[in-house]
């Protein structure tokens, strides 16, 4: 949305657009009250021209509280959101180098809190800029995504009877990762230390040098992983777009499915409902 | 005065429903008079969050409380989201729905925050405006709610107590008083509470919200993460009597303690409104 409404009085769009501004700015400095200083000199004048002082706090600091509320609160929202890459830096550095820039760069832009932190894989691809780590932030950055995006997610009917022309999809509960290293394990074993405890302890080992295949599902209010085989994979990742049976199997690889027990594999992803005929 | 604002029922004491709670309340299903929802944790399909809520809606009378309208904001009123609290106000049969005095966003950006707005004229018959729309689109009773706030302006041309009260009266909707976003307030704007609600249309509330704040010396936070102060409780029983008796709810929303806690420090409200009973014999 970028109208504004036509009867909005323009002094009090004007203060609004300022006021979001300065409380916007990221945090350089923290006062002897504990509140973020107002750094810019032009947003300091108009602090002053705008904002009364009270006995205690000086203009600046008075907005300078609303700026602290609006990071403070962010920064939390996404520490939830994304606590695989939150203990891959620890509090501070988080804060620092991943939601403060982020956030410069993509300020939410809905009331909807989940989708704050959408846009994270891309910023990190976009602009993480230390390439020893990228892709290991990168990738955690998607599947800490993952769980929130299947949390919220809607749940379709579960497909009943199945035939070889009939149209199936992944219910949208459900998301397949093809990785080179075994990140779902990894991130279980960063999760259970507080965020901090990983600054100064040596990471979990991280089995790699492989294809590790995975399918994340919400089981009820949990979101699972499991590790499931290529061929598994290779089918489910054909209905992730929508296709019938005979579509699936029409260019499949034979010697993946050879001594696969296909009935059973359907059998347990109708168990899962991680089948649907509708389109997400 | 509106016609549905007469409707409006005193639903007793209760308090903010948090997921941190669902556990303790699901088995043991206390017998509270009603439970809050923040509106917006709740407009989507998510299948866990959506039972949890009917889970609650079969034992519950839920009262919705919004944080996202942004009634004085300077973008067109969402109906989007309006479409959405509406049709989760069907599922809960909310008997009203409010939100707060306040802005919130710009148009690209979203702060997540309550933020105060200028006290003029101007602001006044634009927010009255947009509420007599939210209103009307609502079509259950509409209620506004006094903000905590940590900043005024020099532009201000009367006090937040008058330009509240005003606004209730001329968009024709209700008012959900915060007893500790008065004292909140007070403290860091150096009025008196007195000041604050013996002017205000009090016939019009329909909601009184108690919380905890935070004391950080030279200016006080509504963080939601403490028992109710004295001097709050002390403003709740000077208010209660003069609304005629209506709903009042906790809220807590971090340092969570557990829901039979929270629920005891909800009941304290009921040795505050003795006066009331005294006043009705």
């Amino acid at each position: 949305m970028s109208k504004i409404d036509p009867k909005v009085p323009i002094g009090l769009y004007t203060l609004q657009k300022w006021f979001g501004k300065v409380i916007t700015t990221p945090i350089t400095n923290i006062d002897e009250k504990g509140i973020p200083t107002i750094d810019d000199e032009k947003y300091k004048e108009d602090s002053k021209r705008l904002i009364t002082p009270n006995q205690f706090l000086s203009s600046d600091q008075r907005i300078g509280i609303y700026k602290m509320q609006y990071w403070l609160r962010l920064f939390e929202l996404l520490k939830e959101d994304f606590p695989f890459v939150l203990r891959l830096f620890g509090d501070d550095l988080f804060e620092e180098k991943i939601a403060t820039p982020y956030l410069m760069k993509y300020p939410s832009d809905t009331w909807e809190l989940e989708s704050l932190g959408e846009m994270l894989p891309k910023w990190v691809e976009d602009n993480y800029l230390d390439k020893t780590d990228k892709k290991l932030i990168y990738y955690a950055a998607v599947i800490d995504f993952a769980y929130i995006k299947l949390f919220f997610a809607p749940e379709f009917d579960q497909i009943l009877n199945i035939n070889d022309k009939t149209k199936i999809y992944l219910q949208p509960t459900v998301k397949l990762f093809e990785l080179d290293a075994d990140l779902f394990s990894f991130r279980d074993k960063f999760l259970e230390k507080d965020p901090n405890y990983w600054l100064e302890n040596p990471f979990p080992k991280l089995s790699k040098n492989r294809k590790f295949y995975t399918i994340l599902y919400r089981d009820y209010s949990k979101i699972k992983h499991l590790k499931i085989s290529k061929a598994e994979y290779l089918l489910l990742k054909a209905f992730e777009t929508g296709s019938s049976l005979e579509e699936a199997f029409q260019n499949f690889p034979e010697r993946l499915i050879k001594n696969a027990n296909i009935e059973l594999w359907f059998k347990n992803w109708s168990e899962n409902n991680w089948l649907t005929n509708k389109k997400a | 005065m509106n016609k549905m604002m007469k409707n409006v029922p005193n639903l007793g004491i209760g308090v903010g429903l948090r997921p941190a709670h669902y556990s303790e309340i699901f088995v043991t299903l206390p017998k509270i008079d009603w439970f809050e929802i923040i509106s917006e944790n709740y407009m989507n399909d998510s299948i866990p969050i959506q039972d949890n809520l009917e889970k609650i809606l079969a034992h519950y009378t839920v009262v919705q409380h919004g944080v996202s309208l942004s009634i004085g904001g300077p973008d067109p009123i969402d109906f989007e989201y309006l479409k959405k609290l509406k049709k989760l106000a069907k599922k809960t049969k909310t008997p009203w729905i409010s939100d707060h005095l306040c802005w919130g966003r710009v148009p690209g950006s979203h702060y997540h925050d309550l933020l105060p707005l200028p006290y003029t004229k101007k602001t006044m018959d634009y927010v009255v405006e947009r509420a007599k729309i939210v209103q009307d689109f609502l079509e259950v009773p509409f209620a506004l709610e006094n903000v905590s706030s940590y900043a005024s302006f020099k532009e201000d041309e009367m006090s937040e107590w008058d330009f509240y009260g005003e606004v209730i009266e001329k968009a024709d909707i209700c008012m959900m008083l915060d007893v500790n976003n008065i004292y909140v307030s007070s403290k860091n704007h150096n009025f008196d509470p007195k000041d604050y609600y013996k002017s205000l249309p009090l016939e019009r509330a329909i909601q009184i919200h108690l919380a905890g704040h935070s004391n950080l010396g030279d200016y006080l936070i509504d963080t939601h993460d403490n028992y109710v102060c004295d001097e709050v409780w002390d403003i709740y029983s000077e208010v209660y009597p003069l609304t005629g008796g209506v709903s009042t709810l906790l809220e807590w929303d971090a340092n969570f303690i557990s829901f039979e806690d929270t629920w005891k420090e909800a009941l304290k409200a009921k040795k505050f409104q003795k006066d009331l009973k005294t006043c009705q014999k």
